[in-house]
């Protein structure tokens, strides 16, 4: 058995904020595994670039995503993207996220799945 | 090779499930080592033996349990989302004065932490439902 002690982890996120847990569950993952000291990138794709979105009101008895989402450097979650061209296509502008995610093309997004060794999408 | 999986999903109602169940199935058979299987979120519902499956279905949760007696696999449910769900063992129902104890032989509930662990050990963590 391996006897490495770290693996940087890809947590990708594909749901919407509210309606499903899946957003929150993307981020507890990533708080989970960055407290564990691995190397954590959080990416947003498709409907869970939502979850990024600022102003966000959610429904009473649910836990605030874009706050949660401010924890995540407390815990050491190190970089977090977000699917640029579905960031467009729902009229989000990177400047009012409720976190400073880092856009990311094509390019990027192949280079981020090609380059962590654990993807675990929720 | 050393395998781990993370399943998402409930036992009934998505395919996944099943595929995840025939996946372990297939690797063992083919002299693979399974290291543990962690069931988080929806997928804590595999850990419940308080379910009933007509006899022409699938039974995921026996099958699950039983794989781990022959295997030695460790079957692992994320206690946050096993709590949320009704799924308890004898110690959380102690403690919280519950009337019942429904997690199934085979399994238990443990923190995120024994996924980071299994990430960490094995080859491959392969993720079923996300």
């Amino acid at each position: 058995m391996s006897t490495q002690r770290t693996r940087s982890v890809l947590v990708v996120c594909r749901s919407a904020p509210y309606g499903r847990s899946r957003a929150r569950d993307a981020i507890d993952l990533a708080m989970a595994f960055a407290a564990f000291e691995q190397p954590v990138t959080l990416l947003f794709l498709g409907e869970g670039v939502f979850t990024l979105a600022g102003g966000q009101q959610p429904p009473a008895g649910t836990r605030h995503l874009g706050k949660l989402l401010g924890t995540l450097a407390d815990y050491g979650v190190g970089q977090v993207f977000a699917d640029a061209a579905a960031l467009a296509e729902r009229g989000l502008a990177v400047r009012e996220l409720a976190l400073a995610a880092e856009p990311a093309h094509d390019d990027t997004l192949r280079e981020l799945f090609a380059t962590h060794d654990r993807v675990i999408t929720v | 090779m050393i395998f781990a999986l993370l399943v998402h999903d409930a036992p009934v109602g998505r395919h996944s499930s099943q595929a995840a169940y025939r996946f372990a199935s297939e690797l063992l058979a083919g002299g693979h080592t399974l290291f543990r299987v962690f069931f988080f979120g929806d997928g804590v519902h595999h850990s419940t033996r308080l379910n009933l499956t007509p006899g022409n279905e699938t039974d995921l949760p026996q099958r699950w349990s039983r794989l781990a007696a022959e295997h030695g696999v460790d079957l692992v449910s994320c206690v946050g989302s096993a709590l949320r769900r009704g799924i308890v063992d004898e110690a959380q129902a102690r403690q919280h004065a519950l009337e019942a104890v429904s997690l199934r032989d085979g399994f238990e509930l443990s923190g995120l932490g024994q996924l980071v662990e299994a990430s960490i050990r094995c080859d491959r963590l392969v993720v079923f439902g996300g």
